[in-house]
């Protein structure tokens, strides 16, 4: 493709953004945000996302989620990041999967559910995001929110084993306290989950 | 982001409302694509599309286009490749669809632009050229097709080295 150009990108996202293309007005809130191209500006990034969040874009509705979160470039207002999260979430965008079982988990801007905060960590974890399966093996390991489960722990940790510091070490550490039994298991279950996650890339 | 299949959604959303709101519109079209009118015969391939689409038959749709085509229409040529695209996995349709390409973006047809880029960029139907690839997209850009502007505008940010990502051309 053309040479990497932080200037031009920002321009041509501006040029279709204008038009209102959703994937521009999304890339040009990023370019905004990270001050890529342009002069970083919150409040005209998070006027971009809104735009694009308000178009269907997942990637925007998260991002817009995590302004509203943050109070980046708009007041800060933890129920608003929850409805965007929601809609990211439900739009199939595993990271914001992610921000909302955070936000059931701790009852931020959304009245508190372990539930549905396992619910939409494993969805997360199940689309491929490490930081899930992390989150998903460490609540199988100590039970929270979910019947404690160690083999279920074991797979989700080796899921996220070589993306995942924090997994890799949770692995080690709980591979030594299983049974040799259990680990058969554990290995069994990752597989099965490994194939499923696999299978939804396609 | 399966770009073909969101401009083919478009142009068939077009067509869609168009006949929707004039139930004469489409016997005119008829009587005048019979007639020899190359416009009227892309629009009533046009028209043909949202029902090829549902039911995987673009036989109609491309017979009208072809006409229109032949008679040296860029819009009919560039529907007349994305058809040939839309019949999933054919390498030969992709080679036809890029001749199809090239032709209309040599008249000038932004869509077709677009998709000789895409083309270029996917090596689908003609060997992978980075240069070629921004070389047409930027042409379609600077006639400001919006989809073009935001490739264009993603390339920039990518960079040469690594592959856009999520595109994928049917």
């Amino acid at each position: 493709m053309a040479a990497k150009n932080d200037f031009l990108a920002a321009k041509w996202f501006s040029k279709a953004a204008d038009a209102g293309n959703a994937v521009a007005e999304y890339e040009l809130g990023a370019c905004y945000f990270n001050g890529r191209g342009v002069k970083k500006d919150e409040v005209e990034a998070a006027r971009w996302f809104l735009k694009s969040a308000m178009q269907g874009n997942p990637d925007a509705q998260r991002n817009i989620g995590t302004c509203f979160a943050n109070g980046h470039g708009v007041e800060k207002n933890q129920a608003q990041a929850v409805e965007w999260f929601k809609k990211a979430a439900i739009n199939g965008d595993p990271r914001g999967m992610f921000c909302l079982g955070y936000h059931y988990a701790k009852g931020i801007g959304v009245k508190p559910s372990q539930s549905e905060a396992i619910k939409w960590y494993r969805k997360a974890a199940i689309n491929g995001l490490p930081e899930a399966q992390f989150i998903m093996g460490l609540r199988y390991e100590i039970g929270s929110g979910i019947r404690k489960d160690l083999a279920e722990a074991y797979a989700f940790f080796r899921l996220a084993e070589s993306k995942n510091e924090d997994a890799k070490t949770a692995l080690e550490k709980l591979s030594k306290s299983m049974t040799g039994r259990q680990v058969d298991t554990g290995k069994k279950r990752f597989k099965k989950l490994d194939s499923i996650i696999n299978n939804r890339k396609v | 982001m399966k770009v073909i299949q969101i401009l083919l959604a478009l142009l068939v959303s077009n067509s869609a409302m168009i006949i929707a709101n004039e139930p004469q519109f489409i016997n005119k079209l008829k009587s005048d694509a019979m007639a020899g009118n190359a416009t009227a015969q892309c629009n009533l391939g046009v028209s043909y599309m949202e029902v090829a689409r549902s039911r995987k038959d673009y036989a109609e749709a491309v017979k009208w286009f072809r006409k229109s085509a032949e008679q040296g229409n860029a819009q009919a040529r560039t529907n007349l490749a994305l058809a040939h695209l839309a019949v999933d996995g054919i390498k030969e349709n992709q080679v036809e669809a890029v001749r199809l390409f090239r032709i209309a973006a040599e008249q000038g047809n932004p869509t077709a632009q677009l998709f000789l880029g895409l083309s270029y960029l996917l090596g689908e139907g003609v060997p992978q050229n980075n240069a070629e690839a921004v070389k047409w997209i930027r042409k379609s850009a600077h006639q400001g097709f919006v989809e073009a502007q935001t490739m264009l505008g993603l390339s920039y940010k990518i960079g040469s080295k690594k592959r856009l990502p999520g595109c994928k051309m049917v």
